[in-house]
């Protein structure tokens, strides 16, 4: 019992970093119908963002984590106007492999700054642990999933409360009827873009604690949030992160009592299971048109 | 008009955009290039004469590497460009092809190692697209990023097959009909045999009615479902020759090195196989057959003479990948019809000034 529920805590926690890359890979679904391919490796930069920060610059933690946070949203602008801005109106393999590109180039970045070898961020409130029904819970999981359902409510009360959700829903519906009311949909493309940067970049500082960062670090784990974008839907940021729940938990579950030796190779086996059985997502919806 | 004169244009590349591509057809209905056979003559002749430059075995094993890598290009180009599918499976393919062929080669003989490793790649292939058939464009090429990564670690854990860190030795140099490929100069003849095979093929099929029907479900799949083409069938057929021309540049490298390991397609590696194959088709050019033979040997040939890339390759690759998607998409061999563009549009300009003087 307790070992299911650890395994069942660390799986959710798993699930809720994927989930926060996921929220980042469907708010750009919404408003660009595209999927940005660089996601994973922006949660690289996030994570490397706060080593520097926090461990190098040696500066104090909350400072760290707000200056890693800005600055990943400047990169998520700053791949909004390299890889998407040039290509909006080329074909979508274009800007896909743009972003793929894009995504090689953060990654062999870090790879000549920082090296190779693994690096750890120290976690902001220790490395004590919980003691739930037997089974012990490290404070970062808690800490983990408290900060992906935060900012899952602060994103989805973004999209449904405010100005800037609203012209979000409204591009995302008709990219032309939008522009014609006034919406500056290039300039709320770069904001999303910045804003699924950042909270890719949070999924970093949040991780690194966890597994060492290292530069594919955010690529392996995008593997397993595509597939919950796929099953939870590329539209819907709820379906996603509860998805991303479910896939997190079934890797662990996997992990922990069928064969853990093939660790590596769940995320891949969930992700093609789900586009072979699934590919339209387990709740069916309307796909979204590229706009 | 330059254009209707001349007699190819820019070429019709899955990376320009839809609207262009219908204007091309407006102004020319013939899809594909005339003439290629003159080209592919003078391409065959100019390889047979290679061997008169290359003397050293390190020129040879450039030669070799960029002739494998070119039939893995033209794989690469006939999914991606032909079939508008974008796949990271290339090293998987690849993969399989090496060693299914090594097996089968070893026991019944270089040509029907051959044979096996291109059936069972182009099986692999087929099953791949025909399973993925549902999904649309991106979904398919993540999916194929994690049927490779799959594969790879399925090679990696597979040891009694893959023969684990050592690789698989042994593995007998090529023969046909008792004719041995034994040394580097009967290699290189057998690589580029194939090489110009491999495009002779696609060749043929780009002047074929079938190269129509795939380009129309390429650039307008529901308009093509509804006018009654097979679009699921085309699309797998292509994707699985696409996988069948990988499979066999596995074969070939087992038969020219003697031996396959696994580091040549592990989890490290597998990305930038699959990478440097997309950047030869994109750098080459992807909209004709010859942009892939190009693109490979210019990437095979550039990082041996600027040996100091080493630490840099991923970098310099992505931004090549950047840097051909924003500013040349159609590729190195869309250079003289860009040139030929700009340079009636130079004339037109000057044509209008004048007459414009003319009147005043």
């Amino acid at each position: 019992m307790a070992r299911f529920i650890a395994i069942l805590f660390s799986g959710i926690a798993d699930g809720a970093i994927t989930g926060l890359i996921a929220i980042g890979i469907v708010l750009l679904f919404k408003t660009t119908g595209v999927v940005n391919f660089a996601q994973g490796d922006l949660l690289t930069l996030g994570a490397y963002f706060g080593i520097w920060l926090l461990v190098d610059l040696n500066l104090p933690t909350g400072l760290s984590y707000v200056m890693a946070i800005i600055l990943s949203f400047g990169v998520g602008v700053v791949v909004e106007r390299v890889g998407y801005a040039p290509l909006r109106k080329r074909p979508l393999l274009a800007i896909v492999i743009s972003t793929f590109a894009l995504s090689l180039l953060i990654e062999a970045v870090i790879g000549l700054i920082f090296t190779n070898t693994p690096r750890t961020l120290p976690p902001p409130f220790g490395s004590g642990v919980w003691h739930v029904f037997g089974a012990a819970i490290p404070y970062q999981d808690v800490l983990i999933i408290a900060v992906t359902l935060v900012v899952f409510l602060l994103v989805q009360g973004m999209l449904q409360r405010t100005t800037l959700g609203r012209q979000v829903r409204a591009v995302s519906s008709d990219r032309e009827a939008a522009l014609l009311q006034g919406i500056r949909a290039g300039r709320l493309t770069m904001i999303m873009f910045g804003l699924s940067a950042a909270v890719a970049g949070l999924g970093g500082l949040l991780i690194a604690p966890i597994l060492s960062a290292s530069p594919t670090l955010g690529f392996t784990l995008m593997l397993g949030s595509f597939a919950a974008v796929v099953l939870g839907g590329f539209d819907r940021i709820g379906g996603a992160v509860a998805a991303a729940v479910v896939v997190g938990v079934a890797q662990q579950l996997l992990a922990g009592y069928v064969a853990p030796n093939l660790n590596e190779a769940y995320p891949f086996m969930i992700l093609l299971v789900a586009l072979i059985f699934r590919p339209e997502g387990l709740v069916k919806a309307t796909v979204g048109v590229r706009y | 008009m330059s254009v209707t004169e001349s007699g190819s244009q820019a070429p019709a590349s899955p990376l320009t955009s839809a609207s262009e591509k219908v204007a091309a057809r407006l102004v020319r209905p013939a899809i594909y290039s005339r003439h290629q056979g003159r080209t592919w003559l003078a391409v065959a002749v100019v390889a047979a004469l290679v061997p008169l430059v290359v003397t050293s075995g390190y020129g040879y094993n450039i030669a070799i590497n960029s002739g494998l890598f070119a039939i893995l290009s033209l794989g690469f180009y006939f999914q991606f460009a032909l079939a508008g599918q974008f796949s990271f499976a290339t090293p998987a393919y690849y993969a399989v092809g090496a060693y299914t062929s090594a097996w089968v080669s070893n026991s019944h003989g270089f040509l029907l190692g051959f044979i096996a490793a291109v059936v069972v790649v182009a099986i692999l292939g087929g099953l791949t697209k025909l399973l993925l058939a549902r999904s649309p464009l991106i979904h398919f090429a993540i999916a194929t990023l994690a049927f490779s990564g799959l594969v790879i670690i399925v090679l990696e854990n597979w040891t009694s097959f893959t023969g684990g860190d050592q690789g698989k030795f042994g593995i007998p140099p090529a023969s046909l009909f008792g004719y041995q490929f034994d040394t580097q100069t009967k290699q290189y003849y057998l690589i580029a045999g194939v090489v110009l095979i491999c495009t002779a093929l696609l060749l043929l099929f780009e002047r074929s009615p079938a190269q129509r029907d795939l380009t129309f479900v390429r650039d307008m799949g529901l308009v093509a479902r509804t006018s009654g083409l097979r679009a699921n069938y085309l699309q797998v057929v292509a994707f699985a020759a696409g996988a069948a021309y990988m499979g066999a540049a596995g074969s070939l490298l087992g038969a020219t090195t003697g031996f396959v390991d696994l580091n040549s397609f592990s989890s490290a590696a597998s990305v930038s196989v699959a990478l440097l194959v997309l950047l030869m088709v994109l750098l080459g050019g992807s909209g004709m057959v010859w942009g892939p033979i190009i693109g490979a040997i210019v990437l095979t040939v550039l990082p041996q003479v600027l040996s100091s890339w080493q630490n840099y390759e991923q970098l310099v690759y992505a931004i090549a990948i950047l840097a051909v998607i924003l500013v040349l998409p159609g590729g190195i061999t869309s250079l003289p019809a860009e040139f030929r563009a700009r340079r009636a549009k130079l004339r037109q300009r000057a044509q209008q000034r004048a007459e414009q003087r003319a009147e005043q």
